[in-house]
């Protein structure tokens, strides 16, 4: 198609809208309502153009460019309209831009400094509506709202939130949360938001603001750093504001993995940075207390428990970098002839139980699947970005989606079909799958199943695992089907449940090698931390040196006391070391524990290298100075190797650690749960909530801790009461936690979230796995009246 | 005055309420004509050779948008009516569907058959409970009958009619905000294109009429479109229920042909101005119209001649206002009407009917200025260019009109005379944001 803009001409060779084509050639034609991220509502008519030979104005961003058009963007008329509709928008907005936080990043300004008129032929209106509706972290004005619904668009359309809506009509029109309640409600309740934040940077003017960044800087002031989120392992691109050394805010930008989207953690959460409760310096403890030290001191303490025949083992978490684990794997070797290193991650198993070979796709592929199979539980909560991949591909290509969760979330309720298998029984579900795939489809096989596959399968009769797990007779058969019929199924993973074997990745490697292949990689598993993937890669080649308990035992970045499985080796080591030494930025239930504390950056202190767990590789840039007191990771154990009269090279350019495709262990079999009466108690991992999480201000307002979870329809057959006690007792195991009424829950199941540094649910859980293992406790459950009865 | 009827024929027959007296004044037979011995193309052929335009207000050919839905080949279509009437001062629908809703209903039929609709929903506003009451009972009728629902009459036909029930908004009139609150959305417009004969409710081909559109369709198939045809003027075919309201001594809706003469319709059929009074102005169209004054009295009142006018014929809802009536109050309801009405979708109808309201106001209370006045006719002008729907566009109509005519009325207030005309001196409504 041949047309001029202005009377420069211009071929389009895909249909566009005249607002694409436009800014194709450089054109500038003003928006408000427009954005690239949401579907086109064209509401501000700001972008009106002529076309010659046509007697009306058009809005650019809804009409389609055509053959022969004649496009004028600048004329007389165009600019009276500009003008109109800006003087009406600014003759009702407050003129508050001297204290408004989007000063100098606001589009109405911008708007308004290039296209409007000086006059007002208006009177002032200062608004009719409350001023602020404040919340934790997102604090709405009305008043400044030019009710673009850009807000409501990205809520809607990319997070699936859909908490904020347009209300009422024409003048009393208001962007609104639904039934007008308040932001600042758990974040589990229905309809209540995530505080993803995607509304505040979609914002055109200051209606949606961060709380945290508020009154901190102007928009301009400081520096803006480009880094890298650290919390999961979906790797979105982050950008901090900094000034005066202080971190301002974080906000999300354009990338690989994320496009443009963040969630709680990578928005908020960030400014644990800034929080008191950092490490500031080495801590010992002395007669029971932890107190500070100086670094020589701290050193020495270390020193004076290790001898050459100590067995020393080193916790690494994938919270670090890339050079700052080659660092600690040199360091180690070098230092203790009997030293190990172990990667830990933040919630389960050792970062190398997770074969590699898994999860090696390109997020890009979750949106081009035909079919996409989630197993775990609240996908969207604990990796939200991956779930908005998921969610913004299916709108644009429409492949399917199969979801495998107990919990109400988003994807479920959007699914094509959706199983909610109790939590504890997904693997023998994932085993009747296969099972199923190789009875029923068995043209669909790249490979058949051997001997001990074939017997693990036959374990799990499908009848009986749908009957364990709650599910209608057939929906498995159909979920199947589905899988056979797809061409590119890809199974999204991630560590949800609790599931202390890795049983459920294990047997998705099985599944997804009899469809497509030795070589099959169609897998995602979201890995709970920012260098699961990389750490991985970097001690999968270590050997381990020591049988048995470690004496002495250095736990970096990580917090096996608040994070690891109960019960599990990593804990037990903790509790049981002669001489525990944490290395960390925060205090956390580990480091509270601890002999030493010693300080780490914190990631906007430091440069590095995160692999997110698509292996795409990212750079960390340090935008804080931190404290003379706080050095950096290898400065730190160059200091531990002259503690020990020794010396250490670090030699990051010629690592003999090369990374290494450790072949998946096999699934176990006895996946079947006895059926029986027996309550069974499922436990998963609270989403999105870690130490670093729980000690920002006010998190614990919408983060609360943990409670029982029961569907609010059987609470009474429970004998429970919303806000009361629930006394659970497993064998000698027995906790009392809060009752909540939960919607998200299915009937007929109860959740138990374990909370990272819970010590007593830490406790409860492990007294109660049996010798067998977790999956089921089978509990006794009495309800308590609310404490304050109680009294 | 006994001019052939088409919308309101046997209007006066006793229990025409009913299928049995319905039937046996001739209802359903063009239906049935239709369906056994014409072809869906048929159909259209004779709807478009009958000149029928869609009746509530856009003036759009029936047979051709008909055409173009039976075009497309996809399955399931749907086929709606709009029964909003949600214009000032119309109430032209409302006896079709409280006395006679069988024709509407084979109306309906017809069209289903022409479209190759199996679905249809009559979509009625919020506050028309009786009518939809009464739509239900003569659906239930029908279906009794075999006239609606599975292989209607034995044939391979079937045709499901629901009612659904808006919340009520003026915006829902409008058809792509009619189609969003009957998929159970607020009511705002949508895009277009697509256009609703391609992708309408539910985003599937869909032909939305107008109740009186339907209404006419019975008499054409069953007499031709060529007496249809022959009735009224060059540009506009058939017959109108024309609405008139206000200042006459007869209100009341007439089926006239088209090409009425103003005059005659508020002299004739209206028994002429109430109490006597001059003729001051008349909205032709309802609220969305611009007002003519005493030099249209002998315009021929069809859809062609009034926009040569500078109005439109719309809904054909005639709201005369006689001498004495203060012409700024009259802006000012009007303007109220569509500051409460706008969906607040685009900037210049949400904000735009809200200026224009408050310069209004002051004017009434003595406190304008004269500029203002200019103010609002370019303020207006930007509504009618910029607004994204035909509200917003023909929201400022009323108002403009009224200062075009009528300008020295509202530099008085301006000037800050006291106005002793027809509601001039008052406030009706409290001062409200």
């Amino acid at each position: 198609m041949d047309i001029t803009i202005d009377g420069r001409p211009l071929t389009i060779d895909r249909p566009m809208s005249i607002l694409e084509a436009a800014r194709l050639a450089g054109v500038d034609i003003p928006t408000l309502c427009w954005h690239p991220r949401v579907s086109i509502l064209g509401a501000c008519r700001l972008c009106m153009i002529e076309i010659v030979g046509m007697n009306r104005l058009l809005a650019a961003c809804t009409t389609r460019v055509a053959d022969k058009m004649e496009i004028l963007t600048d004329t007389p008329a165009l600019r009276k309209v500009r003008q109109t509709m800006l003087e009406l928008l600014l003759c009702q907005h407050p003129m508050d831009c001297p204290t408004c936080v989007k000063g100098g990043a606001c589009e109405l300004q911008a708007l308004a400094y290039k296209w409007s008129a000086p006059v007002n032929r208006f009177p002032e209106n200062p608004g009719a509506y409350p001023p602020v509706d404040v919340s934790p972290f997102i604090e709405r004005d009305s008043r400044k709202c030019v009710l673009c619904r850009r807000c409501v668009r990205v809520c809607h359309e990319v997070r699936g939130v859909t908490v904020l809506g347009a209300m009422h009509r024409g003048h009393l029109k208001e962007i609104g949360t639904y039934f007008a309640q308040p932001l600042n409600r758990d974040f589990r309740d229905p309809y209540n938001c995530e505080f993803c934040g995607a509304c505040i940077d979609i914002c055109p003017v200051g209606a949606l603001n961060s709380r945290q960044h508020k009154f901190r800087a102007r928009s301009w002031e400081g520096a803006l750093v480009p880094t890298v989120c650290p919390f999961c392992s979906v790797g979105c691109l982050i950008s901090l504001q900094v000034k005066e050394n202080e971190l301002v805010q974080s906000r999300p930008r354009g990338g690989l993995n994320n496009h443009d989207q963040a969630c709680f953690r990578g928005r908020f959460a960030v400014d644990f940075v800034n929080s008191p409760r950092r490490v500031a310096g080495p801590l010992l403890r002395r007669d029971g207390v932890l107190v500070p030290v100086d670094a020589a001191t701290g050193v020495a303490a270390l020193a004076g428990q290790v001898r050459p025949e100590t067995a020393v083992m080193a916790l690494v978490s994938p919270r670090l970098t890339q050079e700052e684990t080659a660092d600690l794997v040199d360091a180690m070797a070098q230092l203790f002839p009997r030293g190990d290193v172990r990667a830990v991650c933040t919630m389960g198993l050792n970062a190398a139980d997770i074969p590699l070979g898994i999860g090696a796709r390109p997020w890009r592929d979750l949106e081009e699947a035909d079919l996409i199979v989630t197993a775990g539980l609240d996908l969207t909560q604990s990796a939200p970005v991956a779930g908005v991949r998921i969610r913004t591909g299916r709108a644009a290509g429409g492949g399917r989606l199969a979801v495998l969760d107990a919990r109400d979330t988003l994807l479920g309720s959007e699914a094509d079909l959706w199983l909610r298998p109790a939590g504890a029984h997904l693997p023998a579900v994932l085993a009747a799958l296969g099972g199923l795939l190789v009875a029923e489809h068995p043209e669909r096989l790249a490979v058949r199943p051997d001997a001990a596959l074939a017997a693990i399968f036959a374990a799990a009769p499908p009848a009986a695992v749908e009957a364990a797990a709650g599910l209608e007779p057939g929906s498995l058969r159909s979920l199947a089907a589905q899988i056979a019929a797809a061409k590119t199924p890809i199974f999204v993973a991630n560590r949800g449940w609790f599931d202390p074997s890795g049983q459920v990745p294990r047997l998705l490697v099985e599944v997804d090698r009899l469809l497509a292949g030795t070589d099959s990689k169609g897998i995602v598993f979201l890995r709970t931390d920012c260098n699961s993937r990389g750490t991985a890669e970097l001690v999968a080649a270590a050997e381990p040196e020591i049988d048995g308990e470690p004496e002495v035992l250095i736990v970096v970045a990580a917090d096996p006391l608040g994070t690891a499985i109960p019960g599990s080796s990593f804990e037990s080591w903790t509790r049981s070391a002669k001489f525990l030494v944490v290395v960390e930025s925060t205090l956390t239930p580990t480091a509270e524990a601890a002999h030493l504390v010693l300080p780490l950056r914190a990631f906007a202190e430091k440069d590095g290298t995160f692999v997110a767990g698509n292996g795409v590789v990212q750079h960390l840039k340090a935008a804080l100075a931190s404290r003379a007191t706080v050095p950096p990771l290898r400065a730190t154990l160059t200091a531990i190797a002259a503690g020990l009269g020794r010396d250490v090279t670090f030699d990051s350019t010629e690592s003999p650690r090369k990374p290494r495709w450790s072949p998946p262990e096999r699934p176990s079999a006895a996946l079947v749960p006895r059926a029986g009466t027996a309550r069974c108690l499922h436990l998963r991992w609270s989403p999105l909530v870690d130490h670093r999480v729980r000690i920002v201000p006010e998190a614990d307002r919408i983060f609360p801790g943990p409670a029982l979870e029961v569907h609010p329809g059987d609470l009474a057959g429970l004998g429970l009461a919303e806000g009361g006690q629930a006394r659970i007792t497993s064998g000698p195991a027995e906790v009392t936690v809060p009752v909540r009424a939960d919607w998200r829950t299915p009937r007929g199941q109860l959740y138990l979230p374990l909370d990272p540094g819970d010590q007593r649910l830490s406790a409860f859980v492990r007294a109660a796995v049996r010798p067998e293992g977790w999956p089921l406790a089978c509990i006794e459950l009495t309800g308590l009246a609310p404490a304050a009865e109680l009294r | 005055m006994s001019a052939p009827r088409y919308i309101y024929r046997d209007l006066e027959t006793p229990g025409i309420l009913h299928l049995e007296a319905y039937r046996a004044s001739g209802g359903y037979r063009a239906f049935e004509k239709a369906l056994r011995t014409m072809t869906p193309a048929d159909v259209v052929e004779v709807v478009k050779a009958s000149r029928l335009v869609g009746r509530g207000g856009a003036g759009f050919p029936t047979g051709l948008k008909w055409e173009l839905v039976a075009r497309e080949p996809v399955q399931p279509k749907f086929l709606v009516a709009n029964a909003e009437e949600g214009e000032p001062g119309t109430f032209k629908d409302l006896p079709i569907m409280t006395r006679v809703p069988h024709r509407l209903i084979e109306g309906m039929l017809i069209g289903a058959w022409a479209v190759g609709a199996r679905e249809g929903v009559i979509v009625c506003r919020g506050e028309f409970m009786e009518p939809q009451r009464i739509l239900r009972a003569a659906i239930a009728e029908a279906e009794a009958a075999g006239l609606l629902g599975e292989r209607i009459l034995g044939t391979d036909f079937s045709f499901k009619l629901w009612v659904y029930r808006t919340a009520g908004a003026y915006i829902c009139g409008e058809e792509t905000s009619l189609l969003e609150a009957l998929e159970g959305k607020p009511g705002m417009p949508r895009i277009r294109p697509p256009f609703p004969v391609s992708a309408g409710l539910w985003a599937r081909p869909t032909a939305l009429n107008n109740v009186e559109t339907f209404a006419n369709v019975p008499g054409i198939i069953l007499e031709g479109a060529a007496a249809y045809a022959a009735l009224g003027t060059e540009k506009n075919s058939g017959t109108k229920g024309y609405c008139i309201s206000g200042h006459v001594n007869r209100p009341g809706v007439y089926e006239i042909p088209f090409g009425v003469t103003l005059r005659s319709l508020i002299d004739d059929y209206a028994a002429g101005m109430l109490g006597g009074r001059a003729f001051k102005a008349v909205f032709p169209g309802g609220a969305s119209s611009s007002c003519l004054t005493a030099e249209h009295l002998d315009l021929p009142l069809d859809f062609h001649h009034v926009a040569q006018a500078g109005s439109m014929l719309g809904s054909a809802a005639f709201m005369v206002v006689g001498e004495g009536v203060c012409m700024v109050e009259v802006a000012l309801r009007l303007a109220r009407f569509f500051r409460h009405e706008s969906c607040g979708k685009c900037i210049p109808c949400r904000d735009g009917t809200y200026q224009i309201v408050r310069i209004l106001e002051r004017m009434k209370r003595g406190e304008g200025v004269t500029c203002e006045i200019d103010d609002i006719v370019d303020l207006a002008s930007v509504m009618r260019q910029a607004a994204f729907c035909g509200l917003g566009q023909a929201a400022p109509n009323p108002v403009l009109s009224c200062i075009k005519h009528f300008r020295q009325e509202f530099e008085d207030h301006c000037a800050g005379k006291p106005c002793d005309l027809l509601g001039g001196g008052e406030i009706p409504y409290g001062h409200h944001h």
